[in-house]
């Protein structure tokens, strides 16, 4: 606690004013600045780096997926949206991230034979190949 | 609607497909990646945190 004060004067808040400043990291590491969960600069990378960059996911097990059509919708910050991980007839896990902009995170495996985006009824298969488009297409 | 409206003649339902994440599974548990020229899930996890994986997830692979 003792060396937070002066880091606060020196530009440590997150303020318009300050915004040039406020990369500084405290001398110890483990003084977590508030800014860094607010701060668009940092989710940007936070997204080109992590979720959108070279890494592995969790997503599923298997297990709750058994069936053909199962699915299970997951939140994902890289699209930032949530999609279905499916599986598709005959094949192995699969999943088409999702056209729509759902909010709800419904953690529960669930079996569908088609997906539809609620807005525009834009329809895809398991495959994620769409299947019907046309309605209400031209609006 | 009637007939009316839609998409036009030269639209291609295959360009409008869904987006496929990359995805691998390893005992029963799956990871997906927006990148598609990751290396495989054993090389990222290394091979101190595969073998806890393995303890934890003993599963069918």
């Amino acid at each position: 606690m003792a060396n937070t004060t002066p880091l606060r004067r020196s530009g440590g808040i997150s303020t318009p004013g300050s915004r040039s400043r406020i990369w500084k990291w405290p001398a110890d590491p483990a003084e977590i600045q508030d800014w860094v969960y607010t701060d668009r600069r940092v989710y940007d990378l936070e997204l080109e780096r992590i979720f959108l960059g070279p890494t592995w996911n969790y997503v599923a097990l298997e297990a709750e997926l058994p069936r053909p059509g199962d699915y299970i919708r997951r939140i994902s910050a890289a699209s930032r949206s949530s999609w279905p991980a499916t599986r598709p007839p005959g094949a192995c896990l699969r999943k088409p991230l999702r056209a729509s902009r759902g909010r709800v995170l419904q953690d529960v495996p669930r079996h569908a034979a088609q997906f539809i985006c609620p807005y525009h009824q834009w329809t895809y298969d398991l495959f994620g190949r769409a299947a019907v488009w046309c309605r209400f297409a031209a609006a | 609607m009637k007939g009316k409206g839609g998409m036009p003649a030269d639209f291609k339902p295959d360009e409008h497909n869904l987006r496929r994440l990359n995805v691998t599974c390893r005992h029963g548990v799956v990871f997906a990646s927006v990148c598609d020229q990751m290396e495989s899930l054993e090389n990222y996890l290394g091979p101190d945190i595969l073998d806890q994986f393995d303890t934890i997830f003993d599963g069918p692979s």
